[in-house]
């Protein structure tokens, strides 16, 4: 018998029993089902979680601030920095020679005056519960292009472009400027607000100048970059610093910070790096943080629940396998005549096993392939609830796509089960004597 | 095409754009990226919202900057207290210098017309400035007018006010700023606080009159457009 024949003939079975065909089919999908999804969401906690940590995200870096280590704490996540140390050019230079040291993004930032807008737009009007006069802040400059790596969250609206000249976003301090929180940080997204930089002069009492430009916001987040409420590109604040250096050194209410840079974000080759390069930096003299504990924490957290979910997924699969193994073995009770004509006419223990795992297989192939796709949509779903959630915490939200081995995994993973499980029917169904099974009958 | 390899098909098209995800950011569109003006306020204490409740908010080249000039200008507020021509020459025009301004505004005069008549360095010095700060990079220079000083005594008041007059147009007039009448907007003699906490006689004006100041040279620099420096 042809393996052509043979598939016909399982193909013909399902057909004719297409009610159990039909059960054990919904059985296998909804394990696959069950295990894609579940592997699809533990893939969405590693990238929101785990990759983050172990590949360079805000989690996996090293701040560096601009003071001198804190000898008495070296062993703490955040130490308590030592005192002010200028953190310059030559210092950056050193910290990104070191070894373990992926990448290294400096943190500016400026002393600022906000004059915000007298009219506040509609939606924000009411909400509001104040109204804030001049507000004197800080600017946080980085080089945008890299801010995924930094501890920098989105609430609302986008970050500004790496380029731009007119676009701040701000942060929960400055939404508390009008009395709002984080669920109503859209509000404030498209105001637009005069920024002024001071310079000082003296006359009589110490006086300044501005220099002063109009900055629409375009984004609210959460950021632990560096103290300050407008968060924009390196070079508005570098414009920004640089006319306030310009001013006389007069008292020390306002003025440039004597670092150049507020703090520097260091990001290590790997996870294991962590520790050893902040020892490094400690060594060149500077304070760091980082979350080296939390980190291994969460990492063994991941794994648990990883493998708690696979457990369930494969138990899942397991009883579906036994259900196929039930079905089966009942087609096979009920079909010893046809197993006996089968034989009567030529066909080989061999042939008989074949169309009985072909069954078995296109079994699991169907219940694979509407598995994985349903796994799919369930995972879609939870994870637009989870983002919804994600969102209202201010937080950035995962991203659901199923990668292709998970597919390929769901499908080809169903139809070896359903071989497997399909193994000892077939195998009774071969070894049936043409006469008893005639007999039987 | 049969029915069965058609519905291979539908499967694999689904499990291949199921293979995709992910959400994009949203948010406002980017700006784009384009030549800065840079406008200078050369000037003394109205320009820095002396006479008003809320300086910084409410000076007239602040109002100025937020109501006319495009959204991509950088204002620097070069003015200095009690500054005289002289005095601007000395401290105001290196500022302006150093940003390159695309256009400019000049308000003077107060002072020297406190102290007596125009004399005739007061020309000159004008002048000069007017001309250093066209020379920068063809820069729009728009010059303010004087202004009848409520300090002064009625009669002095209006010829003080037309002989300065003459001076700022002599001086625009040899240098090609542009000037910005402020006839109208004769300061009310609200005797502001000034800089020494006694009430200032030179030109204290509140917010009403900022936005009078603002909104002539609004007016003028609406006349004509300004060109963009390339930062």
């Amino acid at each position: 018998m042809s393996w052509r024949d043979a598939f016909a003939l399982a193909r013909r079975s399902v057909y004719r029993r297409l009610g159990r065909a039909v059960l054990t089919i919904l059985a296998v999908t909804l394990a696959a089902a069950l295990l894609t999804s579940l592997l699809v969401l533990a893939g969405a906690a590693r990238t929101r979680v785990l990759n983050q940590l172990s590949k360079g995200g805000p989690l996996a870096g090293i701040q560096v601030a601009a003071a001198a280590p804190n000898l008495g704490q070296l062993d703490r996540d955040s130490p308590q920095p030592g005192p002010p140390k200028p953190l310059d050019d030559v210092a950056l230079r050193r910290i990104r020679a070191l070894r373990g040291v992926a990448s290294v993004i400096a943190v500016e930032q400026a002393p600022i005056v906000v004059i915000p807008p007298t009219r506040i737009p509609r939606a924000l009007q009411a909400v509001a519960s104040r109204k804030p006069g001049t507000i004197q802040t800080t600017m946080i400059g980085t080089e945008l292009q890299d801010a995924s790596k930094l501890p920098i969250s989105i609430i609302s609206g986008r970050l500004p472009a790496p380029n731009a000249q007119t676009e701040v976003a701000v942060t929960e301090t400055f939404l508390q400027r009008y009395g709002i929180g984080k669920r109503d940080a859209a509000t404030v997204v498209g105001m637009q607000l005069e920024i002024g930089s001071p310079r000082k002069y003296a006359f009589g009492n110490v006086r300044v100048r501005g220099r002063w430009t109009k900055q629409t916001i375009v984004g609210v987040v959460a950021q632990q970059a560096a103290n300050g409420e407008v968060l924009t590109g390196a070079s508005s604040v570098e414009a920004a610093r640089s006319w306030t250096a310009g001013g006389e050194q007069i008292g020390d209410s306002i003025g440039p910070d004597s670092s150049p840079y507020a703090g520097l974000f260091v990001i290590a080759a790997g996870l294991d790096q962590i520790g050893p390069v902040r020892s490094r930096i400690t060594q060149v003299g500077y304070s760091t943080s980082a979350p080296e504990n939390l980190i291994n924490s969460v990492q063994r957290y991941l794994h648990v629940i990883e493998i708690v979910l696979s457990g369930i997924g494969v138990i899942a699969l397991v009883i579906a396998g036994l259900g196929i193994t039930n079905a089966m073995l009942a087609s096979v009770r009920e079909r010893r005549r046809e197993i006996g004509v089968l034989k009567a006419i030529g066909a080989r223990d061999r042939d008989v096993r074949h169309v009985f795992l072909l069954e078995a297989g296109l079994l699991g192939l169907a219940g694979g392939l509407l598995g994985t796709v349903g796994g799919w949509g369930i995972a879609r779903t939870l994870g637009s609830v989870v983002n919804r959630y994600l969102s209202h915490q201010g937080l950035v939200g995962v991203q659901v796509g199923m990668p292709a081995v998970v597919a390929l995994g769901g499908i080809v993973g169903a139809t070896v089960l359903a071989l497997l499980a399909g193994t000892v029917p077939a195998q009774r169904a071969a070894g049936l004597p043409a006469r008893q099974a005639m007999g039987d009958e | 095409m049969t029915r069965r390899s058609l519905c291979l098909l539908v499967a694999g098209a689904v499990l291949l754009a199921a293979c995709g995800g992910g959400r994009e950011a949203l948010g406002p569109p980017v700006a784009a990226v384009g030549p800065r003006s840079v406008y200078v306020a050369i000037g003394s204490d109205e320009e820095l919202g002396e006479g008003s409740a809320n300086a910084l908010q409410s000076s007239w080249p602040q109002v100025f900057f937020r109501r006319t000039l495009p959204g991509n200008t950088v204002f620097v507020n070069a003015a200095a207290h009690d500054a005289t021509v002289e005095a601007a020459l000395d401290v105001q025009l290196p500022i302006a210098r150093q940003q390159r301004p695309t256009i400019v505004s000049v308000v003077l005069g107060a002072q020297e017309e406190l102290a007596g008549d125009p004399r005739p360095q007061f020309t000159d010095q004008l002048t000069k400035l007017l001309r250093s700060l066209r020379a920068i990079d063809k820069t729009r220079v728009l010059v303010g007018s004087a202004v009848a000083l409520p300090s002064l005594a009625p009669d002095v008041r209006t010829a003080r006010k037309a002989a300065y007059d003459a001076a700022i147009a002599k001086a625009a007039a040899a240098t090609g700023a542009e000037v910005v009448p402020l006839g109208d907007i004769t300061a009310t003699g609200d005797q502001q606080v000034g800089t020494n906490g006694r009430p200032d006689p030179a030109f204290p004006i509140d917010d009403h009159e900022s936005e009078a100041v603002a909104a002539a040279f609004s007016k003028a620099f609406g006349k004509r457009s300004t060109p963009t420096s390339a930062r």
